[in-house]
């Protein structure tokens, strides 16, 4: 047992190392997170959403997550697809995802598939134990996924976001 | 390792489950403390070749929301004048994302009404360890402030002497106002962040604290509240008498007047045959109600009861368990009870008298 823990240590050890090599030759695509937390503000009577630093954070507050992406390669990236986990504690904010150049989906099955809001599903049971399927609501998102339509050319950059409420 | 870890996490339930015996603590809004990571992974190719996927990764921590309420008694307790140790039942809940301490204040001498209470014999201030809305054996006297888990409540004891000499229908109104201890809390306007001054409930270390809002709207600090509790004075009192009015001889002579103070010679000549009639007298005074009213009287040895002779304030009443409020089903030689229900009879100014009689044969 002790010698299959030391093992696999090994290998991971060694994987890291050839990681870093990797990167160390060949640029790639990089990907950056923000986190901020959405305010509303009432100016002469008109609502409007702001973005703070992420502190004070309570339950119930709104973050906006920024994720940047720039190819820091030579050629073209292709197919560049950005998939992010709802995070723990959290719930997606209706609507809030928004991403341009890309089409957004969405997965309520801890990532096995993705579709659009209008397509997602829930199966439950009701009050006598039968299955039952409805339609899903923003609560049940467990990931938010961004196709890029187009290849992202060597030195371009852009952003993608989506809203989270603590729960 | 995993073991070890997993016996303290166990031993921690534990210890909370000590400190916290006497209510529920429900998750209601992610604990203070925790730390929320969001990771995103983005996957591309290069030439047609798939390139190894990049993630990032950006981290929040949450802090601590401080916000209480405390609810008043469901209703106002009915005292007596004097009276002792009589109990106003609050809920104080920490409806805020951590631990917190809180500041119990009663306020025994509030406006507006016709006396003020006094500390009670027992002690002010009590911890409803078991929930039940009583001061018994196992509550705990609070003597300093109130520690309450995040989405934890507590049922406080208000307990109060009630001085002499009041009148029905006075009442004193107290007040029990918390306040979060944490410095600079208590009273501070919604969204104040006392920086490092939240105590996580998950994790190490501190997180800052910010105010709630308050039951008074975005201007009032979540970090107090207060609320008001009534004691009534509401002795009703019920008296019952029972004389003997009327007796009739064994010639069939009826003498009336058997409750006069100097009682016809009649009534004292009771032999074998002699039917007395006797009278019961309920009296209902006070402000209040008396709930259940109910006159039972069993047919005494050596006598029998005379049929259907039950009378409700003069009106006749049959002898069976039927909807008329009397009877006195197989009574007979020594046997059975004379009932009358009076039911539920509130009183408000003058007291309420119901008069009820029957009557049983001398043997």
């Amino acid at each position: 047992m002790q010698k299959m823990i030391h093992y696999v240590l090994l290998v991971s050890v060694s994987t890291l190392l050839l990681g870093n090599a990797v990167i160390a030759r060949a640029q790639s695509v990089e990907l950056a997170t923000k986190a901020e937390k959405v305010i509303e503000v009432v100016d002469k009577g008109a609502k409007s959403k702001k973005l703070m630093p992420a502190e004070k954070m309570l339950p119930g507050d709104e973050v906006t997550y920024t994720l940047t992406y720039v190819n820091k390669t030579a050629k073209p990236a292709e197919r560049v697809v950005i998939t992010n986990p709802l995070p723990r504690h959290t719930r997606y904010k209706e609507g809030s995802a928004a991403g341009e150049g890309a089409d957004i989906t969405y997965s309520v099955d801890g990532g096995k598939t993705f579709a659009t809001p209008d397509k997602l599903t829930m199966t439950v049971k009701d009050k006598s134990g039968q299955d039952i399927t409805r339609p899903a609501a923003a609560q049940d998102y467990t990931h938010v996924r961004w196709l890029l339509r187009q290849n992202v050319a060597p030195g371009r950059s852009g952003t993608v976001r989506f809203g989270a409420v603590i729960l | 390792m995993f073991a070890s870890l997993l016996r303290a996490g166990l031993a921690l339930l534990a210890a909370l489950a000590l400190l916290y015996p006497w209510s529920t603590v429900y998750a209601l809004g992610t604990a203070a403390g925790t730390t929320i990571n969001n990771n995103a992974t983005a996957t591309y190719s290069i030439g047609g070749v798939p390139a190894p996927p990049v993630s990032s990764g950006v981290s929040i921590r949450v802090d601590e929301l401080i916000n209480v309420r405390v609810t008043a008694p469901v209703s106002a307790t009915a005292v007596n004048t004097p009276d002792s140790n009589k109990v106003l039942v609050f809920t104080v809940t920490n409806i805020g994302n951590g631990p917190e301490s809180f500041n119990l204040t009663p306020n025994l001498s509030v406006g507006g009404d016709q006396f003020n209470p006094t500390p009670g014999t027992a002690g002010q201030l009590f911890l409803d360890v078991n929930n039940n809305g009583v001061l018994d054996g196992g509550d705990t006297l609070i003597s300093a402030s109130l520690a309450l888990a995040a989405n934890q409540s507590a049922s406080i004891l208000l307990v109060s002497n009630i001085p002499s000499s009041r009148i029905n229908g006075d009442q004193g109104v107290v007040t029990l106002a918390v306040a979060a201890t944490t410095a600079g809390a208590a009273g501070a306007t919604p969204g104040t962040v006392l920086i490092g001054l939240g105590t996580p409930a998950v994790g190490v270390g501190s997180v800052d604290a910010v105010i709630g809002a308050g039951p008074g709207g975005p201007a009032d600090s979540g970090a107090d509240d207060s609320v008001n509790g009534t004691y009534v004075v509401a002795n009703v009192t019920v008296t019952v008498s029972k004389v003997i009015i009327a007796v009739t001889s064994p010639f069939g002579v009826t003498t009336t007047g058997c409750n006069a103070g100097v009682p016809p010679v009649a009534c004292t000549a009771l032999v074998p045959g002699t039917i007395i009639q006797y009278e019961v007298t309920v009296t209902i005074a006070g402000t209040g109600t008396a709930q259940g009213v109910q006159v039972t009287d069993n047919v005494p040895a050596n006598t029998t009861y005379v049929g259907n002779s039950i009378r409700f304030n003069t009106a006749t009443r049959t002898d069976a368990v039927d909807p008329d409020n009397a009877s006195c089903a197989g009574c007979g030689n020594a046997v059975g009870t004379v009932t009358v229900l009076i039911g539920d009879v509130t009183v408000a100014g003058a007291p309420i008298t119901h008069v009820i009689d029957y009557k049983f044969t001398i043997n």
